[in-house]
């Protein structure tokens, strides 16, 4: 048990059980920026895994969950439009805490593996869970919308 | 003749941004991976300009 695996039972059981929990229950609006949320911190533990078992194929499957994750989203976004219409999600505290999260995870594991492209590799996965889950939180605002506003993502998400 | 010349920068832009993104994402880099990484870029370069193109003139 070293501090990569610590710090991954700790993300997993203090940040991915509530939002299963979140997934599971109560309305369709905080489901969906569980959902968001719960991508984005299996991705990171899947990180923080690779590092502790020294296993450089697990950053792989995290590549795979940091481009798919943020795709569900979007799919869970165009067709629940009618209900997040009803009741879009409000606030922004998930995606803030998504974008603080990400480099408290990623430049730890970066100075790890030391410069090289195993490093540029992490940054471009830091940076697409960023990407990824804002536009998906953006998309999801703006679901239920028919006006012209929340253009781009929300255009995708209604196809 | 400056639509061919546009088309042949797009295509190289595309093939090696997406060449690149191959080199950083595998493994180990050897001939074989250069080959591979080449052709697949080339098969991803075809189909990106079709998306762009189909967005931009929708």
């Amino acid at each position: 048990m070293n501090g990569w695996l610590a710090a991954a039972a700790a993300l997993l059981a203090c940040g991915v059980g509530p939002t299963l929990w979140g997934v599971a229950t109560g309305p369709v609006r905080r489901r969906v920026v569980a959902q968001n949320t719960a991508t984005l911190l299996v991705c990171l533990a899947t990180l923080l895994l690779a590092q502790g078992y020294d296993r450089s194929s697990y950053v792989d499957v995290a590549l795979v969950l940091a481009v798919l994750g943020p795709a569900g989203t979007l799919v869970y976004a165009r067709l629940l439009a009618e209900d997040l219409k009803a009741a879009p999600p409000t606030g922004r505290a998930g995606t803030w805490a998504a974008v603080a999260l990400t480099p408290l995870v990623v430049v730890p594991l970066c100075v790890a593996a030391g410069p090289g492209r195993a490093a540029l590799k992490l940054l471009a996965i830091g940076a697409l869970l960023v990407a990824g889950n804002m536009v998906a939180a953006r998309a999801l605002r703006g679901a239920g919308r028919t006006d012209c506003e929340g253009a781009g993502p929300a255009e995708a998400a209604r196809g | 003749m400056r639509d061919t010349a546009a088309a042949v920068v797009e295509f190289a832009g595309w093939w090696l941004a997406l060449g690149a993104l191959w080199l950083l994402l595998i493994g180990s880099v050897d001939g074989l991976e250069l080959l591979v990484g080449a052709g697949v870029g080339l098969l991803g370069t075809v189909a990106a300009r079709a998306a762009r193109r189909a967005v931009d003139e929708r």
